[in-house]
């Protein structure tokens, strides 16, 4: 049976450029913002379901709906605003460059990229007991450009991902095209 | 002259209420546009950004379809008329 396959592509792609793996923040991060929406729509919906039973006022229980459905509705957008930045906050690892497309809230977007040729350093720094659990934390890319440090910012598996830059950029250096070819080829094993 | 005033305050106060609705209402659709912009443009996988963009079409849609029709079946006057008269006139009436 032949598994449904997900074309992916980004704006800033170029031809013929083959994507390596996406990289998004660990789903702790997403989920810590949440937890505070989460728990004051929980709020919310007690006090729409508990209140009006003790109103004795006709119009006082409309009222209530109304407070706490206008609520969870401005609620919902700081859900999607927060989800939005998560979703489109993503590292793109190619077979040319490591992609950096940050969403600031909605209406800011910042792209920058890193050849492989550029990178000096990769450093890896998981901090905290939750990271360290969880396996999540930054990898630095000291770079020879304008441009100080490339930062994955509480990423999965950082000591994964360094590897794999190190490898691509092993080969990159060498020029060995048959390698990188061999990785494009072994995607599924190149996915952390 | 006091009973007057309030009534003229409270209907203004009403029409403000309406007003900042509307703007409410407003704000969130362009917020809600910018959104489905956002992932229908830079997202990297098509197939699950257009689950998205449907989950939060329908989302906003049910809570400002509720939310608006409540809004009409509020009663302002009577919450107006709840507030002891004479509450937000200056002192010198």
């Amino acid at each position: 049976m032949h598994k449904k396959k997900h074309y992916y592509s980004f704006r800033e792609q170029e031809k013929d450029e083959e994507i390596l793996q996406i990289i998004r923040r660990h789903w702790f991060d997403i989920l810590w913002q949440f937890i505070p929406i989460l728990f004051s729509m929980f709020l919310i919906m007690t006090m729409m379901i508990v209140l009006p039973s003790y109103l004795s006022d006709v119009s006082s229980p409309l009222t209530i709906l109304f407070v706490g459905e206008f609520l969870l509705l401005s609620l919902w957008m700081v859900v999607s605003i927060v989800w939005v930045d998560y979703y489109l906050d993503v590292w793109v690892i190619t077979d040319r460059r490591v992609v950096n497309v940050e969403q600031k809230g909605l209406f800011m977007r910042e792209v920058s990229e890193l050849r492989y040729n550029k990178i000096q350093d990769i450093t890896t720094e998981v901090h905290g007991i939750i990271p360290t659990v969880l396996h999540y934390g930054d990898v630095y890319v000291q770079t020879a450009g304008t441009q100080p440090r490339f930062l994955f910012h509480n990423v999965p598996y950082p000591d994964k991902i360094k590897e794999k830059l190190v490898k691509l950029q092993k080969h990159m250096r060498k020029h060995d095209l048959n390698e990188v070819q061999k990785i494009i080829h072994d995607k599924e094993e190149f996915q952390i | 002259m006091e009973k007057q005033n309030n009534k003229i305050f409270y209907k203004t106060m009403i029409s403000f209420i309406q007003l900042f609705y509307l703007l409410f209402v407003f704000i969130t659709a362009i917020l809600s546009i910018f959104v489905v912009y956002h992932i229908n443009r830079y997202s990297i996988d098509r197939d699950f950004a257009k689950i998205q963009i449907y989950f939060f079409i329908g989302g906003t849609l049910v809570l400002l379809g509720i939310n608006i029709t409540l809004f009409l079946f509020l009663p302002l006057e009577e919450i107006g008329g709840n507030i002891p008269s004479g509450t937000f006139l200056p002192s010198s009436y």
